[in-house]
């Protein structure tokens, strides 16, 4: 391929970015400076007759339009929404009291206490979506009885980190508002679409758990005062788990039916975990105190990202990127199916560095003309709307769940080696993500192969089955 | 656990205080999201509780649904500068928690003057015109019964980017009087300031209820 002069501003961007990255600068920061960098770059050799990019300083004026049209966004009314939801039933106590009563439901169970908290991370998951609240949530909370119980490291720990992740995937999730709203597909089919890849990974991980302990019964020792299961424990675990089950039911369902908008729900869903934490007497001035600011700050460092986003995607854009990237990707020659195949194992590197947040606002828009113009004749039961991208959205979705655990730079692993006892080392919890991300993997081949798995549900909703 | 390398816990006055207007301002904004978490359950009331006066209700649904994007954007835009006093921006950490802290410092500072700075001043120059064109304009909102006065959202632009400067410099002068007094600082514990802040949300709650095991932090 013939490269235009352009072309090596292009690449000399992503280079920058890259390696900037690791200076361990914020990373919008580093998107924005880049990118006004760039813009001045491009302008001067423009100037010397080099280049043809039409950039100079009043170009950049388009991007406090552009920002607006970020803040001017009803979709992402959601994103501060979800965040206060998930953070208020963190701090409501749920998660504590499912762990409690859980743990005693599966006393008998080798692995038990991990099964519980895989099944806390699936609960958890469909009311959160921030990985970092529920890792840590997690963490805190079940690493140390594990460890107490003399559970193997390994496998106490990538539970954990693998569990906590789920969020981001399952709906609500805010990784799927950002992603519909980049790809401009319905947000609703995309949380539809996520419910089964979800699901399948929830299990695959307990089977996994399950297994693995019958296998090696001494790295997961039951605990020492462990009794028989009566009714009353079961009945407890289940009044346990009615809260926050309840208002996912509540918050999904009325998605799902139709009813409401998921604007509207995530705003409800607030509201809802706040009532949980009046109801279990969590609920008083400082934490609404610190959850509102926590919410704030959340969400802000998400929007930061954003607005780095904004401004090298322009300076992106204007120097010709998206053509060269569309070109080269069409120029390998794959067919349609190794061109997905191409693309998800570039977002799995691009995992080992870089987070959802960038990939989904950076690789993703730029990705979405080429996917759109395959002829993949994904089943969409005649009323997904954008069955293609629909599809495509959720592999990525289920690629970047191994991005979380992939070392270096995985953010479950940093989070979760955050909140642990000091003797747990970096590496131990390197070893313990290995099996789960093989699982990940496994789903995603699944998710791959079976694309029914995810517009199959939405056509149901949508009445055509 | 030791302290972290954070100018704020060094307590020198002037980012103390540049910090301390930041949070304090963007402290109060921050409840917004709770008015916009109860504007939508009345939206959702008038909506399904009334929908037989559709037509009736027109009126006070559009405004109200476009000051819900006006209650979503505004503390998130304010919450960059927050984020910044707090420094829970997100990090690539591989390299960083390997770094000596001269190094660090070093890479803050040129990071800050280089990359976040020059954006700023850019990006408050074009914004100050757009927010003061919306004003002289007199702009509204496209829907006839939509909210008037488009320039009070739109200065939220120029507002938030000197907030973010404020914050950004308070960061600078923190970073450049800790590379003078190398040696003189806390340990580092490592642990990103994001991660701690989460840590500190979510812990507080294991004392209360979990009396049965040992704790594993602090």
């Amino acid at each position: 391929m013939e490269l235009a002069p352009e072309n090596y501003l292009v690449i000399a961007m992503f280079v920058s970015f890259i390696a900037l990255l690791f200076t361990g600068f914020p990373v919008a920061w580093v998107l924005a400076g880049v990118g006004i960098t760039f813009a001045g770059i491009a302008w001067w050799t423009d100037d010397m007759g080099w280049t043809m990019t039409g950039l100079d300083y009043n170009t950049l004026g388009l991007l406090v339009g552009r920002i607006f049209g970020i803040m001017d966004n009803w979709v992402l009314i959601a994103l501060p929404m979800f965040i206060f939801m998930g953070l208020m039933l963190e701090k409501s106590g749920v998660a504590e009291r499912m762990m409690h009563s859980m743990q005693k439901l599966f006393g008998n169970v080798r692995g038990g206490l991990a099964v519980t908290v895989a099944l806390i991370g699936i609960i958890l998951a469909a009311s959160t979506g921030i990985i970092g609240a529920s890792v840590v949530l997690l963490g805190l909370m079940s690493v140390p009885v594990m460890l107490n119980q003399n559970y193997d490291k390994s496998l106490a720990l990538g539970t954990v980190a693998a569990s906590g992740c789920l969020g981001i995937l399952i709906p609500p999730s805010i990784m799927l508002v950002i992603m519909g709203d980049q790809l401009a597909v319905p947000i609703l089919d995309l949380f539809m679409g996520a419910v089964f890849p979800g699901l399948i990974l929830g299990a695959l991980y307990i089977a996994y758990i399950v297994v693995y302990c019958k296998i090696n019964p001494d790295k997961a020792p039951l605990a020492k005062d462990h009794g028989e299961i009566d009714l009353k424990t079961v009945l407890q675990a289940l009044v346990d788990i009615l809260p926050p089950a309840g208002l996912i039911l509540l918050v999904l369902g009325s998605i799902f039916m139709g009813i409401s908008t998921v604007t509207e729900a995530s705003g409800i869903g607030a509201l809802g975990a706040t009532l949980i934490a009046v109801i279990f007497r969590r609920f008083n001035w400082k934490v609404l105190k610190d959850v509102v600011i926590n919410t704030m700050n959340t969400a802000a460092y998400i929007f930061a990202i954003f607005v780095g986003a904004t401004i090298f995607a322009l300076v992106l854009r204007e120097s010709g990127g998206d053509e060269l990237i569309e070109s080269a990707l069409t120029g390998l020659g794959f067919g349609p199916n190794g061109l997905i195949i191409f693309v998800l194992v570039v977002v799995f590197f691009l995992g080992f560095f870089l987070d959802w947040i960038e990939i989904s606002l950076i690789i993703l828009p730029l990705l979405a003309p080429v996917i759109s113009a395959l002829n993949l004749q994904i089943n969409g039961f005649g009323v997904v709307e954008f069955p293609n991208l629909t599809w495509f959205a959720l592999l990525v979705a289920v690629t970047l769940q191994t991005s979380f655990l992939t070392p270096p730079v995985g953010f479950a692993l940093f989070y979760l080696k955050g909140v642990c006892p000091p003797e747990v080392k970096l590496t131990d919890i390197y070893r313990g993500v290995v099996p789960f991300i093989i699982l990940q993997l496994i789903a995603l081949i699944l998710v791959f192969i079976f694309p029914e798995l995810v517009t199959w549900l939405p056509a149901v909703a949508y009445g055509n089955i | 656990m030791s302290k972290a390398v954070s100018a704020e816990t060094h307590h020198i006055p002037i980012v103390t205080f540049l910090n301390g207007i930041v949070q304090r301002v963007v402290g109060a904004v921050a409840w917004i999201n709770v008015l916009l978490a109860v504007l939508i359950l009345i939206t959702v009331i008038l909506r399904y509780g009334f929908h037989r006066n559709g037509l009736f209700l027109e009126w006070p649904l559009v405004p109200m649904e476009e000051l819900m994007w006006h209650f979503y954007s505004v503390p998130v835009m304010f919450g960059l500068a927050y984020s910044i006093t707090t420094d829970t921006h997100i990090r690539i950490d591989i390299l960083r928690t390997h770094m000596s802290n001269r190094l660090k410092h070093i890479f803050e500072i040129l990071g800050l003057v280089l990359l976040l700075m020059p954006c700023l001043v850019i990006l408050l120059d074009f914004s100050f015109d757009y927010a003061v064109y919306a004003y002289t304009h007199n702009e509204s909102s496209q829907s006839t019964m939509g909210l008037p006065h488009r320039w009070i959202v739109k200065s939220v632009i120029p507002l938030s980017i000197l907030l973010m400067m404020i914050a950004s410099m308070a960061r600078l002068i923190g970073e450049i009087v800790l590379l003078m007094h190398l040696g003189k600082e806390p340990d580092d514990d490592d642990i990103p300031p994001r991660i701690r802040m989460t840590a500190r949300l979510l812990r507080p709650l294991l004392i209360v209820e979990d009396n049965s095991h040992e704790k594993g932090v602090d």
